[in-house]
């Protein structure tokens, strides 16, 4: 195989091959030594690590999405169906925190490093991640921490909701096994995501092909640095509150506990603390991933580059001042609600230069609509009105009124919905054909798109007015009120369940009976934003690229210096 | 980019402010404080809310402080919507074949960020006015109330009347009368009336929140949290736990019964509370001298025969187990 032909100047810039640049040798020669499953499981290869992380987070996804089933169903039916209950309220809290861990630790997380894996050594012109080893630990540490969550069903799992405040998380009110599981399955997400983290630093870092300057990065390995900034930083304070929580549990030390002196507020601070930035972490390499299909089903390379870095990089950091917004009925000092508050304004800021540079890049482009970028579309739309929402909660006196109500689960769903799991669809359909050389349909892509589009606002929308009208989250039945509201919201969910399925039935359809059709450059157009994964075979050979390209600057790249 | 492209985004611009302020007039004439003075008038009625039924001064400000907020906002939800749709229908491949130029444009860039910067500061403002309002309470509150949050119930002591009742969220509504059996044991307030409330728990965290009055406070074991707030409208206002803190969270619902100062005191004396000096004065001036006689309960519970024309009078009170242990506990 060899790279595809320069293309021609001056429109794009481009690549020359050059073999000033060493492969690893060492761990590629150990995957290629095996056949079938044992492959996959002694692999070190960045691409199968990476391939093995979207099918983590498939079954995941797929999990989380039958809980949320099940929360959905109870809801329709608050009373039961003919004067039958339909679960118990133990159960009902056990699957929203199992609902939302799935979703965020198992399907969003492990989805943007699949992805991450997959394609940003090409990005970058690397052979493979910094420390291939390294990477397929992160992931096999995965499974186990998969495993020990969903497993916790059957010992009580965590009765308190994905956040599981203290003390309700303590023995007293907890005494089942289930919530220890949670904490070592968290420890072991922890120490995978710290991983996965050091190595995408390193990586990038490091690793760049000669020519490859730190602003000549794509932009989704830009999202990628900042996110494994994020989980360095923040990953270690939510292994400690939950270290904390472990000892209360079983040592009886008293962290939480105010008869020993302790605080319950300090695990929200603590808690807090990484879970902000996890928000971000679970939708900064998405904004990536977004710029990416946006650039090249508009033919127009992304208007404000730089802007858009500094305002991912900027995010970032205001990102760990801002924890507090979550507590703003906890009880802190009023200067503290004040600073709080203001901080998260604040992070509207950049939000917004991000929108305001898609729809820049959009404007004079020749929009090719295929399915992933109406998904990045649709992400566009639905994520503008989760930040409105978020600007909204920034307001103390607002956020009072609609904290910890449906209100608030509108705009995580708005934020984590459709904008984290807008820009997965969209990645998927745009890297599956890379990937396995197979095009998804793009007719049923597109009808899975309205189902999954409508649903989502069908069900999500009408939860704004809930919360504002006076329903609590976590609440497993509720005041008649609220019954008709909850109806729609529910027919919602089918909706979004139907294009779930059509979605994984054309995965299995496209990879067992599609053959392999496409190009190096699957969408046609990659000189506007030349970036080096379509420059490859589709999907690329083990080592990559047959010789290290090197990167000259493209011609728009003067506009940008 | 084409002057004409200027023109049209200005316009989307534009448009967008028209649209919000728009939204914003709609929602200020959602709400009149002239005409609605009355809260739900049974316990049977949609819950109320600060946004559309304000029923405390504190409501009423955030109320009136999201106006702002929703006008400053709101073209920033307008403008890209817009702006998506008109890209999509116009710069489609089949529409417009060839893609411009990349360009680049640092004022404008600039003037993105600038712009919503300046917005948000701009709505800040009264956002922090109407946080000072919330955090600062009366001086002399007319009614102190310390509420506990418990699995899965809450209790309310009233200190000056030496009174504690508990409200376990069930609703039996009685057919003949129409007005739930559990109503005496639920929190009542006197009108036009500031309230001052302490949070507190012994267990696990709760919220108290009840919309109308604009009102949520987490009641967090090992601390004491504070609100405050007034009664502005007669009637039966609902409330929900909003922390979740164990399998009957859902039913940690509450009810709060604003009522007429007289009707307010005959509740305390059927409750069993005791009038303190200072408003003994007040309390002869409504219910006349020989109330301590007609209101004080006989056997714990039943109060004596009531005033046929008063409210109260339609429904006896029932000896269900909250009001007797509450009365008992005094
Ligand atoms: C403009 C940007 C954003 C702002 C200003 C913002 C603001 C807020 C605020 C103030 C809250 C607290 C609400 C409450 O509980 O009372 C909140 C909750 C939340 N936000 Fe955002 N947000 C933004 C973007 C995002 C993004 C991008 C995500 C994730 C993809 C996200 C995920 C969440 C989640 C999961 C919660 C609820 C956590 C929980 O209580 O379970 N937000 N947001
Ligand atoms: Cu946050
Ligand atoms: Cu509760």
């Amino acid at each position: 195989m060899s790279i595809a032909t320069p293309p021609k100047e001056p429109q794009g810039g481009g690549v020359i091959d050059l073999d000033v640049y060493t492969p690893i040798e060492e761990p590629r020669t150990k995957t290629t030594q095996h056949k079938g499953i044992l492959r996959w499981l002694t692999t070190v290869d960045h691409k199968m690590i990476g391939v093995m992380y979207l099918w983590f987070a498939g079954f995941s996804v797929i999990f989380g999405g039958a809980l949320a089933g099940l929360i959905r169903t109870q809801l329709a039916f608050p009373n039961g169906i003919g004067g039958k209950p339909l679960m118990t309220p133990e159960y009902f809290n056990q699957f929203i925190g199992m609902h939302a861990t799935f979703m965020m630790f198992g399907f969003v997380i492990p989805a943007f490093a699949g992805f991450g894996n997959y394609v940003i050594p090409i990005m970058i012109g690397a052979r493979d991640m910094a420390f291939p080893k390294m990477n397929a630990f992160a992931f096999w540490i995965l499974v186990p921490s998969g495993l020990l969550m969903a497993s916790s069903f059957f010992f009580g799992s965590i009765p308190g909701g994905w956040t599981s405040y203290a003390p309700l998380s303590t023995k007293t009110y907890a005494p089942n096994l289930g919530v220890d599981m949670w904490i070592f399955a968290i420890h072991l997400a922890g120490v995978s995501s710290i991983l996965g983290a050091i190595n995408f630093i390193v990586t990038m870092s490091n690793m760049r092909a000669p020519g490859m300057k730190w602003f000549r990065m794509p932009l989704f390995c830009w999202a990628t640095l900042v996110t494994s900034w994020l989980q360095l930083i923040g990953t270690p304070v939510l292994a400690g509150v939950v270290t904390m929580l472990l000892t209360d549990r079983i040592l009886d030390t008293g962290f939480f506990n105010p008869a020993k002196g302790g605080d319950p507020l300090l695990y929200q601070h603590l808690f807090w603390f990484y879970s902000h930035p996890a928000v971000y972490i679970m939708m900064i390499p998405g904004f990536g991933m977004v710029s990416q299909v946006i650039q090249t089903f508009s033919g127009r390379p992304t208007f404000g580059y730089k802007g858009m870095v500094y305002a991912t990089a900027f995010i970032g950091v205001v990102g760990f001042l801002v924890w507090g917004h979550h507590m703003f009925s906890a009880g802190m000092e009023p200067w503290l609600r004040a600073y709080f508050g203001f901080m998260t304004m604040l992070v509207g800021v950049p939000t917004g230069v991000k929108i305001f540079s898609w729809l820049a890049t959009l404007w004079g482009g020749s929009i090719r609509f295929t399915t992933s970028m109406m998904f990045a579309l649709g992400f566009l739309g639905l994520f503008t009105i989760g930040g409105i929402s978020g600007v909204f909660l920034a307001n103390v006196p607002f956020d009072v009124q609609v904290h910890d109500t449906y209100f608030v689960v509108a705009h995580i769903h708005y934020v984590m919905f459709g904008g984290a799991v807008m820009t997965i669809f969209a990645a998927l359909y745009y890297w599956f054909p890379k990937m396995s050389g197979r095009y998804l349909s793009e007719r049923l892509g597109k009808v899975i798109f309205w189902l999954i589009f409508t649903g989502m606002n069908v069900t999500f929308l009408p939860m704004h007015w809930l919360g504002i009208a006076g329903m609590a989250r976590r609440i497993y039945t509720y005041r008649p009120e609220f019954h008709s509201l909850n109806m729609i919201v529910s027919s919602g969910y089918l909706l979004m369940l139907t294009g779930g399925l059509l979605l994984v039935g054309n995965v299995f359809y496209t990879l067992l009976a599609k053959r392999r059709t496409a190009p190096n450059d699957a969408w046609g157009g990659n000189e506007v934003q030349n970036t080096l994964e379509w420059m490859t075979t589709s999907p690329p050979p083990a080592h990559n690229f047959d010789r290290v390209p090197k990167i000259v600057p493209m011609a728009y790249e003067s506009l940008h210096h | 980019m084409a002057k004409k492209d200027i023109k049209i985004i200005v316009g989307l611009w534009v448009l967008a402010l028209i649209l919000s302020a728009l939204t914003t007039w709609a929602y200020m004439i959602s709400y009149n404080p002239a005409t609605a003075t009355h809260g739900p008038a049974s316990i049977s009625e949609p819950t109320t809310h600060w946004l559309f039924q304000p029923a405390s001064s504190v409501a009423e400000r955030v109320r009136t402080e999201s106006a702002w907020m929703v006008f400053i906002i709101m073209p920033f939800l307008y403008g890209p919507f817009l702006m998506l749709f008109y890209i999509i229908s116009r710069f489609s491949k089949s529409r417009h074949p060839v893609a411009d130029k990349p360009n680049e444009n640092l004022t404008l860039e600039v003037a993105w960020t600038i712009v919503p910067a300046l917005a948000l500061i701009v709505m800040a403002v009264p956002a922090y006015e109407a946080l000072r309002y919330m955090e600062i309470p009366p001086a002399r509150p007319d009614q102190v109330i310390n509420v506990t949050g418990a699995q899965f119930y809450w209790q309310y002591e009233l200190p000056r009347y030496g009174l504690t009742t508990t409200d376990n969220g069930t609703i039996t509504i009685d057919a003949k009368t129409g007005r739930a059996t559990e109503e005496d044991s639920w929190l009542h307030l006197p009108i036009n009336k500031t309230v001052l409330m302490n949070g507190q728990s012994f267990q696990v965290n709760h919220a108290w929140w009840v919309p109308a009055f604009g009102v949520k406070f987490d009641v967090i074991p090992g601390r004491i949290n504070t609100v405050w707030f007034d009664t502005k409208k007669k009637g039966y206002f609902k409330g929900q736990c909003a922390e979740l803190c164990g399998t009957l969270h859902a039913y940690m619902r509450i009810q709060v019964v604003v009522e007429e100062e007289k009707d307010f005191y005959e509740w305390v004396l059927r409750k069993g509370g005791t009038i303190p000096e200072e408003e003994e004065a007040r309390v002869v001036e409504l219910l006349g001298a020989d109330y301590r006689e007609r209101f004080a309960p006989k056997d714990g519970a039943k109060p004596a025969s009531l005033p046929a024309a008063t409210e109260s009078a339609k429904s006896p009170v029932p000896a269900t187990a909250g009001a007797t242990e509450a009365t008992g506990s005094k």
